[in-house]
């Protein structure tokens, strides 16, 4: 996708779905990401959620990373609409594939709480405020690119 | 849209306090705002680990097109070909990797920060655990 003078908008663009496998609610906009440092890192369901304040990880997925037991000192409380959370931030790698065009791979500040049950949300503060987006909702098309 | 602004440096004269704004910023959810204001404290203190902590993990998002052959994608390709050749050495174990170099290596985050960052303190490594 280009501006009108040719000029890059976005440099990729992935389908996504509209809810969760096994989970009833129906929370939006649901993107397929790859999370952590292995390349063959498997795909994650993740919520992208412009009214999150930060990006915080599923419990399982931080606990596969090895980042949950880390020292306990810098903290960061978390209030949401499930309650309140404790958590450390960490910078965690993240990988947008693309279903037409380039993936996207970005290193973003992330919390990691070992209470949080619910999915990956990817919050618009501090990760998404820092990439160009479009949403599509005719096709299921979230289009995707890098600021600068 | 930022929080309360960050109150002026010259009101924040020790590391608490910095670390004290910081958190009410990260709170506020204005990670922007902390994260500048974490940059800042770090620079006048740079001894304090809470605030080498905060800067490092609170930097600007970096982003890229992946295999586009950019700087940070040959970055991390070599950190990655890296993590893979020093995976059985360090089992479990923090490292701070830049580029084709370990700067650090152990078990206290913290500290693996702290060496990697007075080893090269121009640049912020990448920080993270290898499997055990």
């Amino acid at each position: 996708m280009l501006y009108r003078d040719g000029r890059l908008f976005c440099i990729g663009m992935q389908r996504y779905v509209e809810t969760i496998p096994a989970r009833t609610s129906s929370p939006g906009i649901v993107l397929q990401v790859t999370v952590g440092w292995t390349p063959a890192a498997q795909l994650e369901a993740a919520i992208f959620d412009t009214g999150a304040s930060w990006t915080i990880l599923n419990r399982d997925l931080a606990r596969r990373l090895d980042l949950l037991d880390v020292e306990g000192e810098l903290t960061l409380p978390l209030s949401t609409r499930l309650g309140r959370f404790e958590g450390h931030l960490m910078r965690v790698p993240f990988v947008f594939p693309a279903t037409e065009g380039m993936d996207l791979a970005l290193v973003a500040p992330c919390l990691v709480c070992p209470e949080w049950y619910a999915p990956t949300f990817l919050g618009y503060q501090g990760l998404m405020d820092r990439l160009r987006f479009a949403v599509d909702p005719a096709d299921n098309s979230f289009h995707f690119g890098v600021v600068g | 849209m930022s929080a309360e602004p960050a109150a002026a440096a010259e009101t924040l004269h020790s590391p608490e306090a910095y670390l004290a704004e910081i958190r009410r910023l990260c709170e506020a959810d204005d990670p922007r705002a902390a994260g500048e204001l974490a940059a800042e404290a770090h620079r006048r203190f740079p001894s304090d680990d809470r605030l080498l902590h905060w800067a490092y993990v609170l930097q600007p998002v970096m982003a890229w097109v992946a295999s586009s052959g950019s700087e940070l994608d040959r970055r991390f390709a070599v950190e990655s070909d890296l993590r893979r050749r020093i995976a059985a050495e360090h089992p479990g174990e923090w490292v701070a990797l830049l580029r084709d170099r370990l700067l650090a290596h152990g078990a206290d985050r913290l500290q693996v920060l702290r060496a990697a960052h007075d080893a090269e303190p121009g640049e912020w490594p990448t920080l993270l655990r290898l499997p055990n």
